[in-house]
């Protein structure tokens, strides 16, 4: 599985350096978009029941990294233009900037977010976009990249980025080994480090169902809770062409459970010491009877897709029909019923 | 709950008293060392309402919320549970409609017990539940103004007392107390422990107002851990050899890992799904523990 040895880090560092010489000029070349994205703003049709409400934007080549989930890893033959199950068209960077513009001018989209590659020269470019879509007065802009350094963090913040998400895509050490290769240590430290540094403006990436336990999961949310950072939290979707492709995704049950924790574990409703574990490490009880949880998850916001405010990104990890691990607007009450039978699956306690 | 009922940075937590509680605990007669609490996880116990979701009283602490954490009657399945949680929502007199599907109802109880919430029940509708009703849960409110404003209901303190000591002639009772329900204040606890200590009582259950969301008390604060501290010692001296519960309803997360120990050295004998910071209190003062998994009045054999 583990085709690079180098550490990842190391390979960020050596692209990093490539970036030191560079223009700062910036209104050329060109950006993926995503679909959903290029709809709302206009630049091409897409029939799709829910939109997003942040524009999603992919910089860079095929990534130097080799997640076994990802569409742009090294070695992954999925078509170039994709990200998880999504379709990211090429549009002139001009042409985008624009129509982000007008776009968060007329409030159809409240956030800009760029996806980032780790490839020749990224830093430097994203620096760049940044800077340009800072020109967009009031628009928040949340920058996810293998940054390698503080530095390097610092920068983006200082180009006008809100925020800076480090993906660790993995709840510990054990699974990222599996799915991403070396540099375990270094990504937390890092994390750890720009967190304390830059309270407030960090994030991180985690992905259910990549093989962890449910409580490695929870711990690492809890972590994250605790160092005020922002988790976009995904559940692992198996896409055609990637290591990964025929992996199932985590049964719904799995993900509601940690859905359901995390929100009550954000929102100081339970503490993760009181919760009760089973032997393969799976909640059986949130330390709270159903008849008491229920009501704290009654408004279905736990079941929403959570991260950045006004991110949704619709149909990332969905199938239009299929299990909604991610709710990308406030759920019906058929639906929050639902979701509550699946994450409280585990125990029917009273009181 | 929401962050603005935090303490402050450098404010206390743990007060003097309740500090003081904990400190003298081991050495207090009825929890020296080998003394018993019994820790709860009512996992054994199926919550079922009678009504679905459906309340017309919509109380200010509850608006309804605790019925979706429970089964309506007509879905309930109970294989695997020994016993049942019996509430539901209530019409404008702070009745639940208990004839409602008595023959369900009968078929679950074979082989299980039954926990009612049967609120402001009459003399006449309690008779057709008798042969499923093992013990009732009761809550009791020491004060006009919270029967009126809190649940909406046109009663007095008069009519919560009539209507306990009726029950009480045709079963077991364990009053229920929530402290703060006035939207985390305190107005008529005190009082419904003294008529408490008055009229008698097997047990005494104390909850604590969660600022539920969705609810009018959302944004209040439960009353502080301090005080409930102290009442739970208060109650321990009014009440004499009734034992004190804590149960089920009370704030989680920090409220709940700052409360539980403290109510132990403070005099509770049984706690239901207790922070871990008082199981190992409990366990770190070699207090004999048991653990129980089904709604904390049930009593077996």
């Amino acid at each position: 599985m583990l085709r690079d040895p180098a550490p990842v880090t190391d390979v960020l560092v050596s692209l990093a350096r490539r970036d030191d010489q560079g223009s700062s000029s910036a209104v050329s070349g060109e950006v993926r978009v995503s679909a959903g994205t290029a709809a709302v703003l206009g630049l091409q049709p897409l029939k799709q029941e829910y939109l997003p409400t942040t524009a999603y934007l992919m910089v860079g080549e095929r990534c130097r990294c080799n997640c076994s989930f990802c569409a742009q890893a090294r070695s992954s033959s999925a078509q170039s233009g994709f990200l998880s199950r999504v379709v990211w068209p090429s549009f002139a960077w001009a042409d985008t900037l624009k129509a982000i513009s007008t776009g968060y001018g007329q409030g159809l989209v409240k956030r800009c977010c760029l996806q980032v590659t780790v490839s020749d020269g990224y830093l430097q470019r994203a620096e760049e976009l940044v800077r340009d879509l800072a020109s967009i007065e009031g628009l928040p802009i949340c920058t996810s990249i293998a940054a390698p350094s503080l530095d390097a963090i610092e920068r983006l913040l200082n180009s006008g980025a809100e925020r800076v998400t480090l993906a660790l895509d993995a709840a510990g050490e054990r699974v990222f080994h599996a799915v991403k290769g070396q540099g375990w240590a270094r990504r937390l430290e890092l994390l750890r480090q720009a967190a304390q540094e830059f309270r407030g403006r960090i994030g991180t990436h985690l992905i259910v169902g990549l093989g962890e336990t449910e409580r490695e999961m929870l711990e690492r949310l809890q972590e994250m809770v605790e160092r005020k950072v922002t988790v976009g939290l995904f559940a692992f979707t198996p896409v055609a062409g990637t290591a990964w492709a025929a992996h199932a995704p985590p049964p719904i049950t799995v993900y509601r459970r940690i859905q359901a924790a995390w929100y009550l574990l954000r929102t100081q409703r339970i503490r993760l010491e009181d919760m009760v574990f089973g032997a393969d490490q799976t909640v059986t009880s949130f330390g709270l009877g159903r008849a008491e949880i229920a009501p704290l998850l009654a408004d279905g916001v736990a079941f929403q897709t959570a991260g950045c405010t006004d991110c949704n990104r619709p149909y990332y990890n969905e199938r239009p029909g299929k299990a909604m691990y991610n709710y990308p607007r406030p759920l019906r009450a058929e639906e929050i019923r639902q979701a509550l039978d699946e994450a409280l699956a585990v125990q029917g306690e009273a009181g | 709950m929401d962050g603005d009922c935090e303490p402050q940075p450098g404010q206390a937590i743990i007060g003097d008293a309740p500090r003081a509680a904990l400190e003298r605990a081991p050495a207090v007669g009825s929890h020296g060392v080998g003394a018993r609490v019994a820790l709860v996880r009512p996992s054994h116990t199926l919550p079922i309402s009678l009504t679905g979701t459906d309340c017309a009283l919509k109380c200010a602490h509850c608006g309804g919320q605790y019925l979706k954490g429970m089964v309506p009657i007509d879905q309930a399945g109970a294989d695997g549970y020994t016993s049942c949680l019996i509430s539901g929502g209530c019409d404008l007199q702070g009745r639940v409609p208990l004839g409602a599907s008595l023959d369900r109802l009968a078929e679950l109880h074979s082989g299980r017990l039954f926990n009612w919430h049967v609120g402001l029940a009459s003399e006449r509708e309690i008779r057709p539940i008798l042969p499923y009703l093992d013990v009732v849960s009761f809550d009791i409110v020491g004060d006009d103004r919270t029967i009126r404003e809190v649940y909406g209901l046109d009663a007095t303190v008069a009519d919560y007392k009539r209507t306990y000591a009726m029950l009480r002639r045709h079963g077991r009772v364990v009053p229920h107390l929530t402290l703060g329900l006035y939207g985390g204040e305190w107005r008529g606890e005190d009082r419904a422990l003294e008529w408490l200590a008055d009229q008698g009582a097997e047990a005494l259950v104390l909850l604590v107002m969660v600022p539920t969301p969705g609810t009018r008390y959302a944004d209040c604060c439960p009353p502080s851990v301090n005080s409930v501290v102290d009442f739970i010692e208060r109650a321990g001296v009014v009440l004499g050899d009734v034992p004190v519960y804590l149960g089920c309803m009370r704030p989680g997360g920090r409220y709940r890992q700052e409360l539980d120990p403290l109510a132990i050295a403070a005099g509770v004998v049984k706690i239901v799904n207790p922070a871990r910071a008082a199981v190992e209190m409990a366990l770190a003062q070699r207090l004999s523990v048991s653990w129980e998994n089904e709604c904390c009045v049930i009593r077996r054999p």
